[in-house]
């Protein structure tokens, strides 16, 4: 049995009269990439700034690595990496100068942090780019710069906070693989953002967060089974009466049917051939379809499920 | 300690912002002082030929003698009057128009009419009363010796060598050198942005940065002690350039007690980086309203240390001298003052402690406000 | 007027920083204009002056030199102790120190020892030079009255008396009575002026320049000329009130004189400066990029120009090499302006001439400002650094 590396429980965190966190847990293994799924202002960020003991809060217990968090364990800050949302270095200083810092803060042999150094910058693809100063860098490389300079002195918990905002694909590519090398490597990861394409690529587990709340947990799986949703199926049509709507409702596993704006959206819940019924029926009845999508849940459907909100509004 | 050290110290010189505030700006200023000041010297030594009418209203032995005297001053080396003798409507009319700076009217007496107070309307003033003093001495001593005359005349009017100036303590100050000590003054307290910079970068509150630096496993206040001596560093390092361009290159001489001169310039970047460091981490508001209140309240500090206006510390001594007592800028300028002034360092050193007290108490506030770890928000 | 709007929504959003500005520099300008004004600008005054003067005679003739300068100045008793007069110095309790030495009379009256007054001064007390004159003054008259063998009681009265004597002087026209309080808050006001516009103004222009901001407004429909309009009047509201703050200040403090027209023309003068000053906030918003740039610039230009035009030192002090480049800055000829309608005893078509052309150079400066920002907006647009 693996350990428990990150243990939150009952987390409560006021702001005033906002809840930003209300009565949150979690569970983290050691060797898991979990995600923190929800949309802005969801608290995900306040979590993590709690987790971390940058925040006051005002209940719950905390540990990490099995020990209760606090502002002076230096220990188990040891082994923590943190790559912020915003690009946390310093504009006075070089892409080589910034992770060479960071890096010293945690590894105090003066060999082993060049060597460390260097392998970050070179995990990240900066080798190009050790005399530039972060102004000079693109989005997508201060992006990459603000991950070598958490990462570079290996720690074994990495918390990255929607480290892909405004990130060209081919960086934000680059970088959902680097996670998944460090995550082989060894480290556990703790990855939040509100793209849920990235979440269900890259994670083991999801926490799907709104209000403050843990919403859902599990596996991408285990969460699109949590909802009615089995498949959507969206026709092109250029006319559907209401009779004909009425009827599509009757049909097996159907629940909720829609057609507006030349688009007939029709949720069925789990079961097979759907979409072979639906087809069926439209042949029969000589109406004509235009173009045919048949969509599994995504993590979006869950959400909206649940919440009754879109991920990203 | 080294590591964090000497990238704080990097950060510090490397901000072009800060670079061009307290290195430059103070060459600048500088420098115009020194062509401004060498210039007024020149000016005010250069008081000829004051344009003036002179009516007489009754003639007599008051005006022969008072135009004889005129006259005199016309002439010579450098010539002080430049006399028209007018009636009364045309002098009036000259005064109007700017064309002669006074009028003496002579009857039985002398009276001056002047369009404005100023240097040449108290010179003209002092001509005519030496002419009446010395007339009224020429008079009772013609009473009774007559032979005397001529020589009460000269010895009156000629240099009279009797009150020597001496120096109380150890020298005589160029006025304007107080100007420079405001400059030094000035520089200092502009380290505050060293100071206040440093701390938004590790009050995790204030930037993501911070909140990089504060989960490291470096305790908080070693970063701030560091960040607060490399700040302290550079800014010392700047003062010495531009202490250098002003004594090699302008020629500015600082009493030439070069240990002291140094020891008030390294107090000075010390209470500069506190107070910046104590702003920075009691205003909770953005960066933009925290620069202007440096920028505000260090200019106005060295207003009323006599950056602008010469005698504003005297006027402040007899008004509200508890301010001259606080104002580190103040301070510093008096501690400049006192070692090239005074013989003993009793002043200078009750100056220097004030400000070390003042850096003190900046840097505890600052402390306790900054030994917070958790924050109520990010 | 969206753009109109936008630009009050940003100075609104700045307001506390350029507030702090304004309490600051308002306070300055008040110091300035009370200090500045009591500061007569004769060097040779007749004030009273607080002197400490240490017999160690106490003879006749040094109780009567005492008597002399007593009638003229403040005496302040101190002992001969030279921390307690280096200290009284320093803190200005007396600006001139006379010793006078044992023997002194003896000394004088034979002509013999050539005994010394001692004397030590502020170095920045003017009226220390006119308190040696005085000295010598004295001292000669009664020199020369021992030398025609007058008694020496007789002698030390004759002096006295003979001293007495000064000439009446009287100003010409009441008008110079304008108080000089109103002359020295415009010779100060641009170096207020230009820190609080730009303060208030340059992070607008700075706003409405970023890239990516000013190619979204370009994308829109809204016409260049319109933008520009409103940017131009939202300028305009913000320096008109700003500047009227300032005119309210000076007329309220003086109701009584203020309703003249020399005064007229200053503000006049100065309203003219304003727009001297928006128009450098505008180039300096062209390619400033961050606050604190335009923060040290601000400043620099402050505080440069009132050094060098004669704002902090007077214009008929600074030398002429000085006064060369000053002529170059707009603060010359504002300031120039001022001075001649101090010395105006009254206004005629004449004498106006000098001060319509300081008018007209100042229009020259604020229209190049515009010009030379405008010039720069196109270049940036046609020529983007990406």
């Amino acid at each position: 049995m693996k350990p428990t590396v990150v243990k939150v429980e009952n987390l409560v965190k006021r702001y005033k009269e906002l809840l930003a966190v209300d009565h949150f847990s979690l569970n983290i293994i050691e060797g898991e990439i979990l995600g923190l799924l929800g949309p802005n202002g969801s608290g995900k960020t306040t979590t993590i700034n709690c987790l971390l003991s940058l925040l006051q809060y005002d209940k719950g217990a905390i540990e990490i690595f099995g020990k209760p968090m606090s502002p002076d364990r230096y220990d188990l800050k040891q082994d923590i990496g943190i790559i912020s949302q915003n690009v946390a270095v310093f504009e006075e200083l070089t892409v080589y100068e910034n992770v060479d810092y960071f890096c010293g803060l945690y590894i105090k042999d003066k060999l082993k942090r060049k060597d460390l150094v260097n392998e970050a910058i070179g995990f990240v693809g900066l080798n190009d780019y050790l005399k530039f100063y972060p102004s000079k860098l693109s989005g997508g490389l201060s992006r990459r710069l603000n991950i070598a300079c958490g990462i570079a002195h290996k720690p074994k918990l990495i918390i990255m906070d929607e480290p892909t905002v405004a990130v060209d694909p081919q960086s934000r590519n680059r970088i959902l693989k680097g996670i998944q090398t460090l995550n082989q490597n060894g480290a556990t990861i703790i990855y939040t953002s509100h793209y849920m394409e990235e979440v269900e690529q890259i994670c083991s587990r999801i926490i799907i967060m709104d209000k403050g709340r843990n919403l859902a947990e599990g596996t991408t799986e285990e969460l699109k089974l949590m909802i009615k949703t089995g498949e959507t199926i969206r026709i092109e049509l250029l006319d559907l009466s209401k009779e004909h709507i009425e009827n599509i409702k009757m049909l097996k596993h159907v629940f909720s049917v829609v057609f507006e704006d030349s688009l007939l959206t029709v949720r069925c819940r789990r079961g097979s051939h759907n979409l072979v019924t639906l087809l069926n029926y439209l042949h029969e009845h000589d109406i004509n379809c235009g173009r045919v999508f048949s969509e599994l849940p995504t993590l979006n459907d869950v959400f909206l499920e649940i919440t009754g909100k879109q991920l990203r509004d | 300690m080294l590591h964090s050290f000497k990238y704080a110290f990097l950060c510090s010189i490397r901000n072009k912002s800060q670079l061009f505030w307290t290195l430059l700006f103070p060459i600048i200023l500088g420098t115009f002082f020194h062509f401004g000041f060498n210039s007024i010297i020149e000016n005010t030594e250069n008081f000829s030929q004051i344009p003036v009418a002179i009516v007489t209203l009754t003639e007599g032995e008051t005006s022969e003698t008072f135009i004889e005297v005129a006259e005199q001053l016309v002439s010579g080396e450098t010539p002080l009057l430049n006399p028209q003798f007018v009636d009364s409507q045309q002098a009036e009319k000259l005064l109007e128009n700017e064309e002669i700076d006074g009028i003496f009217y002579i009857d039985d007496s002398i009276r001056l009419v002047v369009a404005e107070e100023g240097l040449r309307s108290s010179i003209l003033k002092q001509i005519s009363d030496s002419y009446l003093q010395t007339f009224s001495t020429v008079a009772a001593i013609a009473q009774t010796r007559p032979d005397l005359v001529t020589q009460v005349i000269e010895d009156i009017n000629g240099e009279f060598q009797i009150n020597r100036e001496v120096i109380l303590g150890k020298g005589e100050t160029d006025t304007f050198l107080n100007y420079f000590y405001a400059l030094i003054a000035m520089q200092c307290l502009f380290a505050c942005y060293q100071g206040f910079y440093r701390v938004v970068n590790i009050q995790a509150n204030m930037s993501s940065l911070a909140a990089r630096r504060c989960v490291s496993p470096v305790k908080k206040m070693h970063m701030v002690l560091v960040d607060f001596i490399a700040s302290i560093c550079t800014q010392f390092v700047l003062l010495l350039i531009v202490l250098a361009y002003f004594v090699f290159i302008l020629g500015i001489n600082f009493s030439g007690q070069w240990g002291f001169v140094l020891l008030t310039s390294f107090v000075g970047c010390i209470v500069g980086v506190s107070y910046g460091t104590f702003i920075g981490s009691v205003l909770k508001s953005s960066k933009r309203t925290a620069e202007g209140l440096l920028t505000g309240l260090s200019l106005f500090l060295c207003f009323l240390s006599g950056l602008m206006l010469q005698n504003i510390k005297n006027v402040i001594e007899n008004y509200a001298p508890i301010i001259n007592r606080i104002n580190p800028a103040a301070l510093l300028t008096d501690a400049f003052y006192s070692l090239t002034v005074y013989d003993n360092y009793s002043r200078y050193m009750h100056n220097i402690i004030s400000l070390l007290i003042i850096a003190a108490i900046f840097c505890t506030v600052s402390i306790l406000n900054l030994r917070r770890k958790r924050y109520a928000s990010i | 007027m969206p753009v109109f709007k936008c630009f009050g929504k940003i100075v609104k959003k700045n307001k506390v920083s350029f507030m702090i500005y304004i309490v600051i520099f308002v306070a300055v300008l008040i110091i300035f204009t009370k200090v500045g004004s009591s500061n007569t600008d004769t060097l040779f005054s007749d004030a009273a002056v607080p002197i400490a003067i240490i017999d160690q005679d106490g003879s006749a003739l040094s109780e009567a030199l005492t008597a002399y300068i007593g009638e003229r100045h403040q005496l302040i008793d101190l002992e001969n102790d030279s921390e307690a007069l280096q200290d009284a110095l320093f803190f200005r309790e007396i600006e001139y120190i006379l010793w006078i030495p044992d023997r002194f009379e003896k000394a004088f009256v034979s002509e013999g020892d050539n005994l010394k007054l001692e004397n030590t001064k502020l170095p920045d007390s003017t009226s220390g030079i006119y308190i040696d004159q005085q000295i010598d003054r004295y001292l000669a008259t009664l020199r020369a009255y021992l030398n025609s063998e007058f008694e020496f009681s007789d002698a030390l009265s004759s002096t006295e008396k003979d001293l007495a004597l000064s000439t009446t002087v009287e100003l010409s026209t009441g008008e110079q009575a304008e108080v000089s309080t109103i002359s020295f808050f415009f010779q100060y006001l641009p170096y207020v002026l230009i820190a609080v516009i730009i303060s208030a103004l340059g992070p607008v222009f700075m706003e409405f320049n970023k890239k990516e901001l000013a190619r979204r407004t370009e994308a829109s429909s809204l016409s260049l000329k319109s933008k520009n309009m409103q940017m131009a009047l939202g300028c305009i509201v913000v320096s008109l009130i700003l500047w009227g703050l300032f005119m309210i200040a000076i007329t309220v403090s003086n109701i009584n004189d203020i309703f003249t027209l020399t005064s007229a023309l200053r503000i006049f003068n100065s309203l003219i400066f304003l727009i001297i000053s928006i128009g450098i906030a505008f180039l300096l918003g062209q390619f400033l990029k961050n606050s604190e740039s335009l923060n040290f610039i601000t400043n620099c230009i402050a505080l440069g120009m009132s050094f060098v035009c004669g704002i902090f030192i007077p214009q008929e002090l600074l030398g002429s090499g000085i006064l060369f480049i000053a002529k170059f800055l707009p603060a010359y000829w504002y300031i120039r302006n001022n001075n001649i309608l101090t010395g105006m005893t009254s206004i005629t078509v004449a004498n106006i001439q000098p001060y319509l052309q300081g008018i007209l150079i100042q229009s020259a400066f604020a229209v190049a400002f515009f010009i030379v920002a405008l010039v720069i907006s196109r270049q940036k647009k046609f020529h983007p650094v990406v």
